[in-house]
């Protein structure tokens, strides 16, 4: 996504549109379906004025073909996305739950800092879709 | 339409693509304009073509 604004959503168990996404400039969204060649599990519409990037999976294997070691390169940032995603799991799974509700009592009214999400681009996406992947259909 | 190599260059996942990658891979892109409202669906012409 270049410019504008996109939400992604989904209908759930109860009918209920539910937003999934709202990708933000420079990250991508349908890009597992495109992967793997199935339907798309949620559907995307513009918000405003929307500029993006279709890429295609042949526009991947033609890079790939033409230019083997951008493989490594695109793997590479996945990799990084991956570790990023296992490292908030750690640090969420570790946390003690009455802590955290004490921690957001007393500091109600401190200001607040940015998700350790928010700080990695594409991250939500890719989190997002590991999760929703991998629950059984 | 193909797009500005520089713009792939915001995109996370070909962050570090060379710029001999990022003009190839410019090339087979399709920049496209959404009107509000207008939802995504996969080019007709683009689906047909071979994987």
């Amino acid at each position: 996504m270049m410019s504008g604004r996109v939400r992604v959503t989904t209908v759930d168990e109860d009918h209920q549109e539910v937003v999934v996404d709202e990708p933000s400039h420079g990250e991508f969204f349908g890009f597992a379906s495109m992967l793997d060649q199935t339907p798309h599990q949620t559907n995307a519409a513009a918000v405003e004025e929307t500029s993006c990037l279709e890429v295609d999976r042949n526009d991947i294997l033609t890079l790939l073909q033409r230019k083997p070691h951008a493989g490594m390169d695109m793997l590479t940032v996945l990799g990084r996305q991956f570790h990023a995603a296992q490292q908030l799991v750690r640090l969420r799974a570790g946390r003690n739950p009455n802590e955290i509700i004490e921690e957001e009592a007393t500091l109600a009214n401190a200001p607040r800092t940015p998700s350790p999400v928010s700080a990695v681009p594409g991250l939500s996406s890719f989190l997002f879709w590991s999760f929703f992947l991998a629950m059984p259909a | 339409m193909a797009c500005d190599p520089e713009a792939l260059k915001n995109v996370p996942l070909f962050a570090l693509l060379d710029e001999d990658e990022l003009a190839l891979l410019s090339q087979q892109v399709e920049h496209k304009q959404f009107a509000p409202r207008s939802a995504f669906t996969k080019s007709a012409t683009r689906a047909a073509a071979p994987t």
